[in-house]
């Protein structure tokens, strides 16, 4: 299912990201840092709408030739990234949301956890991951 | 078609396409500037100003894509300006035939063509041509301008006259069915006459005719234009040219809404006409149906001052969300067809660049990612780093730096692809640098150096890496060092350890070629690459300054402090001054490394592990440097720890005691400054041993005569040491000498108690029984003292500061002799005495005594001798009080060690005891100042009354016999002189006369060989202080014989109370001989 998930700090660089065909880790690199134009893009148009209102799913970032990206924002600007393979129609919209909202749940938790520095690289978040990577596939 | 043109942009659509072009062997120099100034003529109004041509020239243009002329009206070439060299009138035909040739590749769509001819002159020349400018030299060519103007005023009449040609005939005639090069084979055999094919000819046409009035300046009637054939095209279903139509409406709208174009070609358009885009903008009522104007109301003149059709020619124009609407359309459209991929690509970028001006970012990206997509033929490597570099270019336009950074990077990558032949490094290495920005990446490690590292690290160490190799195969090994250097200094966090040993393998290797420096390298473009220090590698956890070594610390002269202030400021202490320093404080503390190869200078300030408050170094003006070097061996003797002083040089020597030396000392100036202030200072260390004598003397003016000392000179300086320790043996452990007081050797000895002459003894036995007994002599003694130099100069000497270089001197002082003890005997004379002193040789070599008025005594090893020096008797109180005297507080104690001192070193000079050992050709003094013991001295001493008798006036003292005649009166005075301080007397003195028959028999019964006139008792008066008295009596000798005078003193109650050696008389001897006849 989600071949890449990347959670990326309010500066624009990334706490996390795996992905599963690991011998080309630099293209999902790629993929999920361009990807962030379109998240500004899309943080910026939302800004004006009110806060409490703001939608915190992003939707479809950008389609390429194999995949489609999607993007999620949480309130402090936390940007989640997910990248899913184009040929696995399965997944819709619904199961897409729901698998940001469980990714920003395990987020939390991290947070959470006293022992964790504010801006370091996540390194407790491989088991929920490895668990939306494989779900489906 | 299959050549894009990236460049394109909506408001192209209203230009002529005029291709201007060498012929023959052009310089590219030549032609860019005859190009340069015809591209200038971009735009010209025709028809009184009310209309105005833009032209859009091209030096190529393929010409397959002109095929698409009817298509689209802008891709058609209407004007061809050829330039040419021609020098001869011979060659004329043959250049003219060429211009023909030119003019066939492009004849079908050609309104007009121009020749410019440079070089020419001659009859030819001279006849008039429209066709053709004959120009002396490309300097000469003024008239170029008015030539391209009149050169465009043709192209509108064909222009002008082509869209009332297609514009009038509406309905009667047939007309022709437009179509693009692709569409001709699929018509073949078509049925002309149907309705379908009728309308089709029709909605190409009135588009072709929207085409036309759009470049003729006439924009509103090309709205309707576009708007009735879009009407036409689609009932049809022609949906490329439906695309087309559409695509003009847009180009149209877009021309209108935003005059400043949409190219980024600021400043190419002027504005033209009174309405204001914005205004109409908003009296456009979003939804609007287009509202059909009667085109035949309007073909005739542009303009219509009637305002009520001002309104409606706004409604025909597209509002700005259905600009882009129209272009999803036509874009939609073009999609159908394969061949029309170049169109399609064309539409995107100019829908992109619409969009860009609208700042909708999110839509003009979807456009570019369809562009992205579509597929043309195979590409050339050129024309895909073309593609690339404009895809980048447009994303930097509606704001997604990252993906324009990201496609910058994939033509920097196609420039240097495996299947180029000629790899193009440098266009690789400056593209990469232009995608910096984009992965918010620069190049100032000082931006890395606080705070979380910014940026995407994976995609930034990828470009580290690939400027890295970019500029390694550019052949310029010293920029890929320092962005290896960036690479490893900044991104060492997240660099796997292979990583890291690869990227520190590899820095090494290039460094071997070309070290790292700390240099700025500025790049052509512009940038700088500012130099990277390692400041990670290694961690430095802890900083501590040091001071300066001793002999280099500077210290501050206090009394040019405030001298000094006081010339900058008129207060003697200003806090300006002082916040002045502070200023000063740069940030500049640091250290050097070379760390694989790479040299780095680390600022503390920018060490991320390290917060302190930061250190201070206060730099002061530049001081001389003085180097110290010296005619003793250098020791590795540290002097006590107690002395305080860092001491920077040791040196010891070794001497006898007593001995002296010269220390010569090299000044060595090795500073940049003059050295032009020395002071010397020494400090004995505290030491058990009594030191007599000035241990360490020198003269400075001699060296303060080669001042000032300029840098790489050397000046000299001797100091004389002189060791003179305690030479007295307290520890009495020597055996001592016969005690009989007289063992005396060397020299003859008289002496009144002289009467028992015992044989003397010839010295002591060499080898005294232990033989260790000499150890305990031999034991060495240390003596220490630091000598100080304080020198200044320079700038530093007008700012008050020093600097103070220390040399330690160790003195090791061993033994030479001793004087095992010291006895006095008295002398004949009552002014002199012997001082008897028994000397042990301490040394292993045979050592020679002297003094002053003696000849050598010679001492073997360990031997002792007696030795007796008749010396004057010393008048210990007519020495001055010396003037140092520490007043009334001065301890009583202290001032009686002090007179002992003065008496000692009185003593030792008058006796000027010297030794010496051949052997060694060492030579020295020796002193009985620390063993004079206050019997001996008193002995020493003159008594403070001094007597004198005299006989026959003669003062007779010592051996010296007074003669005299039997019979006649001998005159016997008396004389006393008081030099104590309290008055004496008055005394009662008897002349016992005797003689000695040197058998130890004296006869006193002389009452009848001597006879007294008057009386044989001598009476004095009292005497004053510093007073003299004298008595007289005389003698009358009856026989002739040897006589001695004893005077003796009357015991009474006055002179007890003084001692007895003060009445010290000396005793005569007088000869009486037979008178004379």
């Amino acid at each position: 299912m989600a071949v890449c998930i990347a959670v990326i700090a309010k500066e624009n660089y990334p706490l996390y990201i795996r992905s599963t065909p690991t011998e080309n880790e630099l293209k999902f690199h790629y993929m999920v840092h361009t990807s962030l134009d379109v998240v500004d893009e899309k943080i910026s148009a939302m800004g004006k709408a009110l806060v409490d209102q703001r939608e915190l799913y992003l939707g479809l970032l950008y389609p390429t030739e194999d995949y489609k990206v999607y993007g999620y924002v949480t309130n402090s600007k936390v940007k989640f990234v997910m990248v899913v393979d184009s040929s696995n129609t399965a997944l819709r919209d619904n199961e897409i949301r729901s698998m940001f909202r469980k990714l920003h749940n395990s987020y939390t938790d991290v947070m959470c956890n006293p022992f964790y520095n504010p801006g370091d690289r996540i390194q407790a978040f491989d088991n929920m991951v490895t668990s939306m990577m494989i779900q489906v596939c | 078609m299959s050549v894009p043109d990236y460049m394109q942009c909506a408001e192209d659509h209203q230009t002529l396409l005029v291709v201007v072009q060498p012929v023959g062997i052009v310089s590219e120099e030549n032609f860019f500037r005859i190009y340069k100034r015809i591209c200038s003529v971009s735009q010209i109004s025709v028809r009184d100003s009310q209309r105005v041509l833009y032209i859009r020239y091209r030096h190529h243009y393929p010409p397959e894509n002109n095929e698409w002329g009817d298509f689209q009206t802008h891709r058609k070439v209407v004007g061809l300006i050829t330039i040419t060299d021609c020098f001869s009138a011979k060659d004329w035909p043959q250049t003219f035939e060429k211009f023909h040739v030119q003019k066939e590749i492009y004849g079908s769509t050609l309104y007009d063509s121009r020749l410019f001819v440079f070089g020419l002159q001659g009859e030819i020349v001279e006849q008039p041509r429209t066709d053709v400018a004959f120009y002396p030299n490309y300097e000469d060519c003024q008239t170029v301008e008015k030539r391209i103007e009149d050169f465009i005023e043709s192209l509108f009449i064909v222009l002008e006259s082509k869209r009332l040609d297609r514009a009038t005939d509406k309905s009667g005639d047939k007309i022709p069915l437009l179509c693009v090069p692709f569409e001709k084979k699929d018509f073949v055999g078509l049925d002309t006459d149907s309705r379908h094919y009728k309308k089709r000819c029709q909605g190409r046409m009135r588009k072709h005719v929207g085409d036309l009035c759009l470049q003729a300046g006439m924009l509103q009637d090309s709205l309707v234009h576009y708007h009735m054939s879009v009407e036409l095209l689609r009932s049809v279903n022609d949906f490329l040219w439906l695309g087309a139509a559409l695509e003009g409406l847009c180009s149209a709208s877009v021309i209108y809404h935003y005059p400043g174009g949409t190219g980024g070609k600021s400043g190419a358009r002027r504005f033209q006409g009174s309405t204001l885009p914005a205004e109409a903008a908003n009296r456009h009522r979003p939804g609007a149906q287009e509202v059909l104007i009667d085109p035949g109301a309007l073909t005739t003149n542009g303009i219509n001052p009637d305002t009520s059709t001002e309104i409606g020619r706004a409604k025909n124009c597209l509002s700005p969300e259905d600009i882009i609407d129209k272009y999803k359309e036509a874009i939609s459209y073009y999609s159908k067809y394969k061949n029309a991929g170049v169109i399609e690509l064309e539409a995107c970028i100019k829908a992109v660049r619409v969009l860009a001006i609208q700042k909708r970012s999110m839509e003009a990206s979807e456009f570019l990612q369809n562009a992205v997509y579509i597929n043309l033929r195979q590409l050339s490597e050129e024309e895909k780093i073309q593609r690339y570099s404009i895809l980048s270019e447009l994303y930097e336009l509606i704001g997604f730096h990252r993906k324009s950074a990201f496609f910058k990077r994939v033509a920097a990558m196609q420039c240097v692809a495996p299947s180029i032949a000629e790899p193009g490094w440098r266009a690789c290495y400056k593209l990469l640098l232009e995608t910096l920005p984009g992965y918010s990446l620069s190049l100032d490690p000082k931006d890395f150096s606080r705070g979380t590292h910014r940026g995407w690290a994976a995609v930034q160490m990828r470009l580290l890496h690939e400027l890295v190799y970019a500029s390694r195969r550019m052949g310029n090994p010293a920029l890929s060092v320092r962005h290896l250097s960036f690479l490893l200094q900044t991104m060492l966090d997240f660099l796997s350890d292979q990583e890291k040993k690869d990227v520190a393998q590899s820095l090494e290797n290039y460094t071997s070629k070309c070290p790292g420096t700390m240099e700025p390298i500025a790049l052509p473009g512009g940038l700088t690459l500012p130099p990277v220090p390692f400041t990670k590698l290694p961690i430095v956890r802890h900083v501590k300054l040091l001071n300066l070594p001793a002999s280099l610390r500077p210290h501050k002269m206090k009394s040019l402090l405030g001298q000094n202030v006081s010339t900058k400021s008129p207060f003697i202490y200003s806090p300006i001054i002082a916040h002045n320093r502070g200023e000063e404080r740069n940030k500049k503390i640091g250290y050097h490394t070379t760390v694989f190869g790479v040299f780095s200078d680390c600022l503390l300030d920018n060490l991320p592990g390290i917060k302190t408050s930061g250190s201070t170094v206060e730099v002061i003006p530049a001081l001389p440097r003085l180097q110290i070097s010296t005619s003793l061996p250098r020791s590795a003797h540290s002097l006590q720890p107690s002395s305080g002083d860092e001491i920077s040089t040791n040196v010891s020597v070794q001497l006898y005691n007593g001995e002296s030396q010269q220390l010569i000392i090299k000044l060595e100036n090795i500073g940049m400054e003059p050295l032009e202030k020395l002071e010397v200072t020494s400090k004995v260390l505290t030491t058990k041993e009594k030191l007599y004598g000035d241990f360490l003397s020198w003269k400075l003016e001699e060296t303060l005569a080669q001042f000032p000392l300029q840098p790489g000179k050397v000046a000299t300086f001797t100091i004389n040491i002189k060791v003179k320790l305690d030479f007295s043996c307290q520890e009495n452990l020597l055996q001592d000498l016969s005690d009989d007081g007289i063992s005396v050797s060397g020299f003859p000895l008289s002496s009144p108690f002289r009467q028992v002459v015992r044989p003397r003894v010839e010295g002591k036995p060499v080898n005294p029984p232990e033989s260790n007994k000499a150890g305990d002599y031999s034991h060495v003694k240390t003596l220490e003292a630091v000598l100080n130099f304080k020198y200044s100069g320079g700038p530093g000497h007008t700012e008050g500061y020093y600097r103070n270089l220390s040399l330690g001197l160790h003195v090791e002082v061993e033994p030479s002799v001793f004087f095992t003890r010291v006895s006095t005997l008295p002398a004949t004379s009552t002014r002199q005495c012997h001082l008897l002193l028994d000397v042990f040789n301490s040394t292993e070599h045979e050592l020679t005594v002297s003094t002053r008025s003696s000849e050598a005594l010679i001492l073997h090893a360990g031997e002792c001798q007696r030795m007796a020096i008749q010396v004057d008797k010393f008048n210990f109180e007519s020495f001055p009080e010396s003037p140092g005297e520490k007043g009334q507080f001065a301890n009583p104690k202290q001032l009686e060690e002090e007179r002992r001192e003065a008496r000692g070193l009185e003593i030792h000079s008058k006796l000027g005891i010297c030794w010496r050992i051949p052997s060694l050709k060492r030579s020295g003094e020796a002193s009985v100042e620390g063993l004079l013991n206050q019997l001996v001295l008193e002995h020493l001493q003159l008594a403070p009354l001094q007597w004198d008798v005299l006989v026959d006036g003669q003062p007779c003292d010592r051996e010296a016999v007074a003669a005299c005649q039997v019979g006649d009166p001998v005159r016997l005075e008396v004389r006393l002189t008081n030099r104590s301080p309290r008055s004496v007397g008055p005394f009662a003195l008897t002349v016992v006369p005797f003689q000695d028959h040197q058998n130890g028999v004296h006869n006193y019964d002389l009452h009848d060989t001597v006879s007294f006139v008057g009386s044989s008792t001598f009476y004095l008066d009292a005497v004053q202080p510093s007073g003299q008295s004298a008595c007289l009596g005389a003698l009358l000798f009856l026989y002739t014989g040897d006589f001695f005078l004893h005077i003796r003193f009357h015991e009474d109650s006055t002179s007890k109370e003084l001692p007895p050696s003060w009445f010290c008389l000396p005793s005569v001897h007088v000869c009486a001989l037979e008178a004379q006849a």
